[in-house]
């Protein structure tokens, strides 16, 4: 059904935002970890999304210009982002180095609570079109009811 | 006569919800994808097609008298009438090349439910009017 084809879509965006969160939490928790199982301070996570293309179920559905206005979200990759890892200069720490720089992870604060909220928006814009679809599929249901 | 029973009203209807239909699917997608680096927000427009389609035929001032003439062209029936995918016109693209303004879907989207939910609302009358058109007797 084509109105299922719209939640799925919105599903998979609900999906994806939710793992961003968890990414950003994983940041925010770990921004003072100065030791991972790697070695090392933690790194930033950050996550990739990629649209997907939702031919195989809509073929006979949507007609051929349609089927590419229609892509459902995943993510691809949480990749680590190498750069930046902070140095702090406190000789009586454990992690400290020769010279008693410590190197702290290279995660921002600000920078994580501002993808959260960016996030949160997200997924409330994704819930409001998921209400609509199903706003939409209740009306056409009620045609023909007296 | 029967067929003047279920007119072209009902056509209507029933296109404006198919098509109002693929519109929010577009429109969901572009949602979810206002994160997506590259994603293109798209759009689906047929208020033209439908409303030449719709608009009564002017009597057509040919007639066939020969089987071997041309045949005549008739207007696009409702039935057949189909949404065209546009690309939607952006002004500010991020670095990450997304197109999609978010505000600008989501009324979008709203516009295209209440659109939607009027059409179903107006179909349902429609229905109820015939039927009491034809219980009317008894």
């Amino acid at each position: 059904m084509d109105m299922m084809t719209g939640l799925q879509v919105s599903f998979s965006a609900l999906n994806a935002q939710r793992t961003r969160m968890n990414v950003i939490a994983s940041n925010l928790a770990n921004a003072q970890s100065t030791r991972t199982p790697e070695g090392g301070p933690y790194k930033r996570q950050e996550v990739i999304f990629a649209a997907q293309p939702q031919r195989s179920s809509f073929a006979g559905m949507l007609n051929e210009q349609l089927r590419d206005g229609v892509n459902a979200v995943h993510v691809l990759d949480i990749v680590s982002d190498p750069n930046g890892t902070r140095l702090e200069y406190e000789p009586d720490h454990p992690d400290a180095n020769e010279q008693g720089y410590v190197a702290y992870p290279n995660v921002n604060v600000m920078r994580e609570m501002v993808d959260l909220i960016s996030a949160t928006r997200a997924y409330e814009a994704n819930v409001t079109a998921i209400n609509s679809s199903k706003d939409m599929a209740l009306r056409a249901l009620q045609i023909g009811r007296v | 006569m029967i067929s003047d029973l279920f007119s072209s009203t009902l056509d209507v209807l029933h296109k404006t919800l198919d098509l109002r239909q693929q519109r929010h699917t577009v429109l969901a997608s572009n949602i979810a994808n206002a994160e997506t680096p590259g994603f293109i927000a798209k759009d689906v427009r047929f208020e033209e097609a439908l409303r030449a389609a719709a608009t009564p035929p002017q009597p057509p001032p040919l007639r066939q008298t020969h089987p071997e003439h041309l045949p005549l062209i008739h207007p696009t029936s409702i039935r057949n009438v189909q949404g065209t995918l546009v690309v939607t016109p952006s002004d500010d693209i991020g670095h990450d090349l997304n197109t999609v303004s978010i505000d600008q879907e989501m009324a979008k989207l709203a516009t295209n439910t209440m659109h939607y939910n009027a059409s179903a609302e107006i179909l349902s009358r429609a229905f109820d009017q015939l039927k009491r058109t034809v219980s009317e007797t008894q």
